[in-house]
């Protein structure tokens, strides 16, 4: 649940912080960015496999139905 | 309006479709992201899609173009989203075409719009000041000096900004920062004397500046349109220029979504394609 949850959390983390800080976010290297806004691009774009990685956020809910609800196989 | 192509802009897809494939595949962008090409696109690539006529779709005919108009000009972004090819299309061939044929006068249509067809010249709207699109947030001024302007402010995000050989600057001429009443277009050389630009290496790969305009000295036949009035142009050429963005985003994600489904068919793991389990 905490890999489904914190996943998908991060996710979102990235995805607002890309939406309030606009063009700024979108800087690869070099000038005109501040070296916080750098890292957004690159940290936003890994933030995707969070939810890949080490079981997908689909396998962990199929996970949670079978042992926390008790679902069938 | 058809929904469907007729068959001019049937061929200039397929056209562009094979074109793309074959000048600029994804590994020319990489290419020329890895040996940080200083120009951010093949100039040769860009005169040859001139000559096809791509450059001059929305210049018409006395100026050198074919006045083919936007639907044309959408299969040749689309096509070029599939390869995330990098050319000066939205800068120029969209943007910069269209600022001149809505608001030109003759003798500036005359002086660009043939060179700008050729892909001879490069245009760039500087019109974004702040980290959203916000078109009628300026603060950057023009103010009258002697028969002339002069220019001062800085602009960000301005697409294939320190290669351009011309800029069109939304600049305010009246009014407060907000208002869209009081904007004035002003045609800018991108060597003109007090035009600083910094290229920004984005996370596409494209090209993108920022600029600073100090004291530039521009005479009365610089205003593209009327003074105080360039808010009605960029309403109708930004119009374009989102249509035409749309098309490509939507030739990178048809792109993706193919090459995702071909994967899911060809990958295996674990003995089996992975397209064939029901969740993994």
């Amino acid at each position: 649940m905490f890999k489904y949850y914190g996943t998908e959390l991060n996710k979102r983390k990235f995805e607002l912080l890309l939406a309030c800080a606009g063009t700024q976010a979108l800087g690869w290297e070099g000038e005109g960015f501040a070296a916080d806004e750098l890292r957004i691009a690159r940290e936003w774009l890994r933030s995707k496999a969070n939810s890949i990685e080490g079981g997908t956020s689909e396998i962990q809910l199929n996970i949670i139905a079978k042992r926390v609800l008790g679902l069938p196989d | 309006m058809a929904l469907t192509l007729d068959g001019d802009a049937a061929l200039v897809r397929e056209t562009a479709l094979k074109f793309f494939r074959e000048r600029a595949p994804v590994t020319a962008l990489r290419k020329l992201r890895d040996e940080k090409d200083p120009t951010g696109f093949s100039t040769a690539l860009w005169r040859d899609m001139a000559a096809l006529g791509w450059a001059g779709f929305l210049v018409s005919e006395e100026y050198g173009g074919s006045d083919f108009g936007c639907v044309g000009l959408g299969q040749v972004l689309e096509a070029a989203g599939r390869t995330l090819a990098a050319t000066p299309l939205i800068s120029t061939a969209l943007i910069g075409a269209s600022a001149f044929s809505l608001a030109g006068s003759a003798a500036q249509k005359r002086a660009h719009l043939p060179a700008l067809a050729g892909g001879e010249r490069v245009v760039a709207l500087a019109l974004e000041e702040g980290t959203h699109h916000a078109p009628f947030r300026i603060a950057t001024a023009a103010r009258q000096s002697g028969n002339g302007w002069r220019l001062d402010g800085e602009k960000r995000f301005v697409l294939d900004g320190q290669v351009a050989d011309l800029l069109i600057v939304a600049a305010r001429t009246a009014g407060s920062r907000d208002e869209p009443q009081g904007i004035t277009l002003f045609l800018v050389p991108g060597d003109a004397k007090g035009v600083v630009r910094t290229r920004t290496v984005m996370v596409d790969s494209r090209n993108a500046a920022v600029m600073r305009f100090n004291g530039i000295e521009l005479g009365e036949d610089a205003v593209l349109g009327q003074v105080d009035a360039g808010a009605e142009i960029l309403d109708r050429v930004l119009d374009r220029a989102r249509a035409g963005l749309a098309a490509e985003m939507l030739g990178s994600a048809c792109e993706a979504f193919e090459r995702t489904v071909q994967y899911l068919k060809d990958r295996k793991q674990f003995g089996v394609p992975i397209g064939s389990a029901r969740s993994s």
